[in-house]
């Protein structure tokens, strides 16, 4: 796995962030998630939905950097193995699908399936006579 | 085992709340939301590395 870059914590925005080699800037953030306590009615603590975006505007080439950085990133937040991660892609745009097969591939080839398990659940919902997918991930200490 | 009975609706909502939570905090950290239009919508970050 190539060195990660050096990510850092912007205390005041509360996200992390690392630039690449090309200048590309990414930004990651996790939000307290409230979606198992609202479900179940009991509080559920240590569940984070992690968002991950690309800041800058330019195309990027391939870059090997940014997924071990982010696997950096995920490791150092399981450390705590009472946490928990949500990941999620809407399909708004109909690209919800090749997202979430992108974060699958990162997950079989992270070498993380051991320490962290991942259960996918695809999400079709129906609401105010529209059905939209979501496509959902929650990963776990094993 | 408790078993633990959830009206359909709440789900809906919820699993909804994640998605437009997700795509909120996608508009901040690109610079076109503030942080304080996040927690209006009761978004909290964290660090919890």
């Amino acid at each position: 796995m190539p060195i990660p870059y050096n990510y850092y914590f912007n205390e005041d925005s509360q996200f992390f962030y690392f630039s690449t080699k090309n200048v590309i800037e990414y930004r990651i953030a996790f939000i307290q998630d409230e979606t198992f306590s609202a479900v179940s009615g009991f509080e559920i603590n240590n569940v984070f939905q992690i968002v991950i975006e690309k800041v800058t505007d330019e195309i990027e080439r391939f870059d090997a950097k940014v997924s071990s950085t982010i696997q950096a990133i995920i490791t150092a937040f399981f450390i705590n193995s009472q946490n928990a991660m949500i990941y999620v892609c809407d399909d708004k745009d109909k690209k919800g699908i090749k997202r979430f097969n992108t974060f699958n591939r990162w997950y079989k080839n992270s070498g993380l399936k051991t320490a962290i398990i991942k259960k996918d659940n695809i999400i079709t919902c129906f609401s105010n006579d529209q059905n939209f997918i979501i496509y959902s991930s929650l990963f776990i200490s094993s | 085992m408790k078993k633990i009975t959830t009206n359909k609706q709440t789900v809906i909502e919820s699993v909804a709340k994640m998605v437009a939570d997700k795509n909120a905090v996608r508009s901040f950290l690109k610079g076109k939301a503030s942080i304080e239009s996040l927690k209006e919508k009761g978004i909290k970050l964290a660090n919890p590395l």
